[in-house]
Order: C-alpha cells, then structure tokens, then sequence
C-alpha cells in the first residue's frame, strides 16, 4: 500500500530537499543541488496523487472501523490521546509519525526529513494560494535579537537567560475575503462664524442635513483558519505581500510546518466583517468635509461578501521560556515584520517612572522658589 | 516721552488748582505724592490732614500704602479713568517696599468715575476679589451722597481692616488666603503647588512608564482594514448636503463697564497692577 506522506527527495542523491526562500527553489541538504518549483511538481505529482489516494482510504477505513466496531470500550486517556490525531509511516525511516489530524507539513522526529501529507491539501482542501517563505530561520533569530533591542523595560536577565526553544516556520493557513460594504450614513453639521459687531460678539451658525451613502469594495482581508495561530499575533504581522501569492503547490512546503484550516470560513467572517465595516464607514464619514462639526445621527453598513480564498500564509513562529513563563514571538516570514510581548521589569518599570516624574518635579519645585 | 507728558500736564493741573492741598504741597517738586491728594478740591484742609494722618498711621503699621486722588477729569492725564490711575501710581512711584505694594482710589469728578487699583503681589491678594466689592460698598454710599470725606475714612478703615484682617491670615477672598504669609511674602496656592511639583510629575511620570510598557506588546487584533480596499474600489452613491437653518447668537461683551479689570490686568498675587472701577 503506498504511504500517505510524501518526502521529497533530491533526484540525484535521494537526500531530503527543502524550499529555500532567498532562492525560490528546492535545494539538497546532502549534494546541494537545487531544483525549480516546475521540476519538482512535476516529479512528485503522480507519488502525491498515489499518497492523496491512500490518505483517503486511509480516512475511510477509519470511519467504517468507528461505525463498526462502536461499542469498543477505550479507557478515557486513550480516548483523548487519540483523539484528532493521526498516525503515517515515514516514507525514509519507516518510523511512526504521530500528528495532530489537520498537519499539513511536519518533518520526521527520527530521519529530520521533510513530509508532506497531500490528502490534507486535496480536491476541496486544496488551498488556492501559497505565499512562500522569503526570509529563513537566521533571519528570523536576527530579527529577534533585534526586536530586543532598545526595549529599556526589558529584564536583563530576559535577554541573557532566555533561550529560544523552538522556531518553526509554519504555513499558517488563512481565509482571504472579498467583499463589498454598503454604507448609508446620515449627520446634523455646522458652519460657523465668529465676529464682533459692537459690543457683541456674534455667532452665526449654519446648520445642515448631511447625506453620505456609498460602497467600499475590498479584497483579501485576511483572517487566520488555525486555532492554534494567535489571532492578535497572526493580524499584527501584516500586510502581506499579495502580488508573491503562487498558486498552492506542496513543492514550497518541504522544510517548514504546515496545517490545514480548522475553522471554518463561517467562524471567521465575522472578524472580516468588523474589520471591513470600520474601515468602509471611516472612509465615508471622511467625505464629510467643511464643516465645523458633523455629528452623525443614523447609519446602515450592510456588507456584502463576495469570494473567499483559501491560502497559506508564511509565518515564524519563536517561542522562549523565562521565568516559567512562555513567550511567543510571530514573524511574517516575507516580510520580516516581527511581533510579540516581552516581559516588563518591575525595577526599570518604576525607574523609568522616577527618572522622568523626579527631574520634573524638582524643577517645578525650583521653578515655584524662584517665582 | 509719553511719561514726560503726562508728569507735565499733572504738574499743569496741580499748579492751577486752587485748593492745592497742604498735605500735599511737599510732594509736588520732588514728584513725590502724599497719601491724599485732593486734586479736584473736594475736602477741606482739616478733612485733608486728618486723612493724611489716618493714611500715614496705615501706612506704618502694614507693609501696604493708601493713596487716595481726586482729579477733575481723567480724560487731562489719560484715555481711560484705570489709565490715569495707574499713570499716577507708575510715575509717583507709589507703593510700600521694593515690590511697591499699594492701593490707590481715584475719583475722577467731572463724570463721577472712580478707580481702585492696587499694586504689587501682597497688594493685589489683600484687595482681591471680595475685598474689591467690600471697598467698593465701604464708599459709593458715600460718595453718591457727596459725602466725600466720610466716603474717603470708610475707605481708609475698609482697607485697614482688610490688612488687619490679612496679618492674621485671614483675607476677604477665600482663594486669597493660599497666596501669601502676613508678612507679605508671596507663596503659590498648595493646589497649584501639588500639581506642579507632584500630580504634574507623577502623572508624566507615569505616562511615560506605561507609553513604553506599550510599546512592549507589539500583537494587538485589528479592527480596521484600509489596505485591503480595492484602489478607486470607494465610491459615493449619495453626496447631499442641505441646508436646515441659520441661528445666530449675541453676547454682550461691555467695552468698560461697572468693574472692569486694571490696565495692566492681573489677578490674585499678581505683582503689577489691577484694578477696577465704575461710577458713583
């Protein structure tokens, strides 16, 4: 029976191949030959159809197993080990990989190489777009080190205790939303003018029915389709560049994590929504100009969705412990944009507070002596 | 020039009223005034002296002079009635100690005006605010009864009793009583002070702590999405603006009314000039 799980593998000396970001291709760990995206498609597109095709017997046998044979009784451990996860052989070292059940692309604990599941990522979960990884694990540490820098709250100890755990670069897949935002808003302005006339000051003032209605057409908001991605942390790392989108190939994934979508496009597009409604009614009140004040009275944003896109995303994801503590750190892995919290240090946190409230203080104090 | 003017025409108006006063007669070549100066000739000699020596007798007692002039018309020295107090005061060199601490009442005949204005920082907290409309109820019933010398001794005692009252910390308006010691010595209101020295810095303190502690978490959900907007992809449907109606609003604002605020402006501890003024 064939394995469900791809490794992609240098045609000239079967070492383990990963996608190199700087370069755009597949490069060998072992000759150092690299390959083209085109070329290694085309080598591997019948293994991963065969691959796709065992993953969904694989998934029927399963089903029927279950429906069959429901009265088996597992203790209630093995229950929630087993539960959302999946066994595959790897294809190398014929070891057992044991993966949560929506992994994309993970690599063996035992051989290191790269494996890709393709049933996870075929017919209707097959994403539409890939933007690859730009930016490797260097500079994504670099970054880091960087990101600490100046950061005058940031415990010493942080820096030279803590040890990055853990860096993945992961696909993290999103749902790219397009829409159109109908907006109708309504507001009571005013023009006003101040003069003197004798012993008056007068006002005058122009008040005014204001009606502004209109659409905004948006594209692509993005919102991440992964429990597992923090949404704060998957919104703060972008833009993305949408002009590098590829349409989904696997032949980007070797090297780096992947999982499929576990949240439905129905659970996200509420965020979308938010998101594009403030936008599209900040954009219309912004027609309303010259006047001294424009207090809305009434609007309708009415959002009307239009195509959702399934795309993969590339993300590094940095996690540090400190003081027990877990800290994780996200990069945008095309653009370098790095996010995350650090730790505050109580001491500098009050430092700080002293070294500017003290100096203050004694010169309003001099100040008021002198005065 | 405009100093040399108006000493010039003062000493013209001096030299051809015929009251000059006795109690004043020594000030004039040394353009030194006495503490009465009955300009326009409405007291006697005898009511003169005898508000000379009440005022001399203040005078010793506070750290605060008590001048009281009275002109014919204002408009010979100055534009304004509060111009041609503060002219006199300024060009005298009125007042007590280095910060020339004084108040000075000008009764200007011709159209009945009358002017309080008060100098210097010890001076101008004592006659603030309340102690103003107490001086003022002290001698308008007077003065609108032509009754000017008992219009001048209830002033004269109004303002001791305000100066008593304010050596022993007590002054006529509550605000007052933050600004300075019985000795005259200015000092800052403590809620000024607080704010100065500690809310103030405290509070840009603490801004500055928790602006950087801010800075310190970079991943925040987003709640906007401008740079997903299609280019030229917002377009306006309805653009209407109609008008409704104009309203229009009228506030008096007197060009020199009942009590109008000195030449030199000013309030509470302030150490020029300020003053106020009306008819009688």
């Amino acid at each position: 029976m064939p394995s469900q799980i791809t490794n992609y593998q240098c045609p000239s000396c079967t070492g383990p191949l990963h996608y190199d970001g700087a370069s755009g291709k597949l490069l060998c760990d072992y000759c150092g030959s690299s390959f083209s995206v085109q070329e290694i498609e085309a080598l591997y597109k019948d293994k991963e159809e065969q691959a796709a095709q065992a993953g969904a017997a694989a998934q029927q046998e399963i089903e029927t197993f279950q429906t069959a044979e429901g009265d088996w009784s597992f203790g209630e451990a093995w229950d929630a080990a087993g539960d959302g996860l999946r066994a595959y052989n790897c294809p190398s070292c014929g070891a057992q990989l044991i993966c949560d059940e929506h992994t994309v692309a993970t690599s063996c604990p035992y051989c290191g190489n790269p494996s890709i599941v393709p049933s996870q990522v075929h017919d209707m979960l097959r994403p539409d777009y890939i933007l690859p990884f730009k930016l490797d694990k260097e500079a994504a540490v670099a970054e880091l080190k960087k990101y600490y820098r100046g950061k005058i709250l940031l415990p010493k100890a942080f820096t030279r205790e803590n040890h990055i755990q853990e860096i993945k670069g992961v696909y993290v897949p999103f749902w790219l939303i397009d829409g159109t935002a109908e907006v109708d808003m309504r507001f009571n302005a005013t023009r006003t003018n101040v003069f003197r006339q004798g012993e008056y000051q007068v006002t005058v003032t122009d008040h005014f029915a204001v009606h502004r209605a209109g659409t905004v057409e948006y594209e692509k908001i993005p919102v991440d389709a992964s429990r597992k991605a923090p949404d704060a942390h998957m919104d703060s790392l972008e833009p993305f560049d949408y002009g590098e989108l590829k349409p989904f190939s696997t032949a980007y994934m070797p090297g780096f994590y992947a999982d499929r979508y576990d949240l439905e496009p129905k659970d996200c597009v509420k965020r979308a929504d938010v998101r594009a409604a403030n936008t599209a009614e900040s954009i219309i009140a912004g027609t309303v100009t010259g006047y001294a004040s424009a207090v809305p009275t009434g609007k309708s944003i009415r959002i009307r969705r239009g195509q959702i896109h399934y795309a993969m995303l590339p993300v590094w994801m940095l996690s540090t412990q400190w003081n027990d503590q877990n800290f994780l750190f996200t990069m945008n892995g095309q653009t370098g944009r790095l996010v995350g919290d650090l730790p505050v240090s109580k001491g500098r946190f009050w430092g700080l507070f002293a070294a500017v409230a003290a100096p203050l203080a004694a010169l309003a104090a001099a100040l008021l002596y002198l005065l | 020039m405009k100093k040399q003017l108006f000493a010039l025409l003062l000493l013209a108006a001096l030299l051809l009223s015929c009251s000059v006063f006795a109690c004043a007669e020594a000030a004039q070549d040394t353009a030194q005034l006495a503490y009465i100066t009955d300009h326009a000739g409405i007291l006697s000699s005898s009511e003169c002296e005898a508000l000379e020596t009440r005022a001399a007798q203040i005078a010793s007692q506070y750290p605060c002079s008590i001048y009281v002039v009275t002109v014919q018309d204002f408009q010979s020295y100055s534009n304004t009635v509060a111009g041609c107090a503060s002219g006199i005061y300024s060009y005298y060199d009125l007042g007590y100690g280095a910060g020339r601490d004084g108040v000075l009442l000008l009764l200007s005949m011709d159209d009945r005006d009358y002017y309080v204005y008060s100098y210097g920082s010890y001076a101008n907290t004592v006659f603030y605010g309340k102690a103003g409309y107490l001086l003022d109820e002290a001698f308008l019933d007077n003065f609108r009864s032509n009754d000017w010398y008992g219009g001048f001794a209830d002033y004269l005692d109004e303002c001791e009793r305000l100066l008593l009252d304010a050596s022993k910390g007590s002054y006529a308006d509550p605000e007052a009583q933050y600004y300075v010691d019985s000795g005259g010595k200015k000092y800052v209101s403590p809620i000024v002070a607080a704010l100065a020295t500690v809310i103030g810095p405290v509070l840009a303190g603490l801004g500055a702590a928790f602006g950087v502690k801010g800075s310190m978490k970079t991943a925040k959900e987003r709640s906007t999405a401008e740079e997903y907007v299609v280019p030229g992809g917002a377009r306006l449907r309805v653009r209407d603006d109609h008008f409704i109606n104009r309203t229009e609003t009228r506030v008096h604002i007197p060009q020199d009314s009942g009590r109008g605020s000195g030449s030199s402006g000013g309030g509470v501890g302030f150490s020029g000039g300020t003053g106020h003024g009306g008819k009688f």
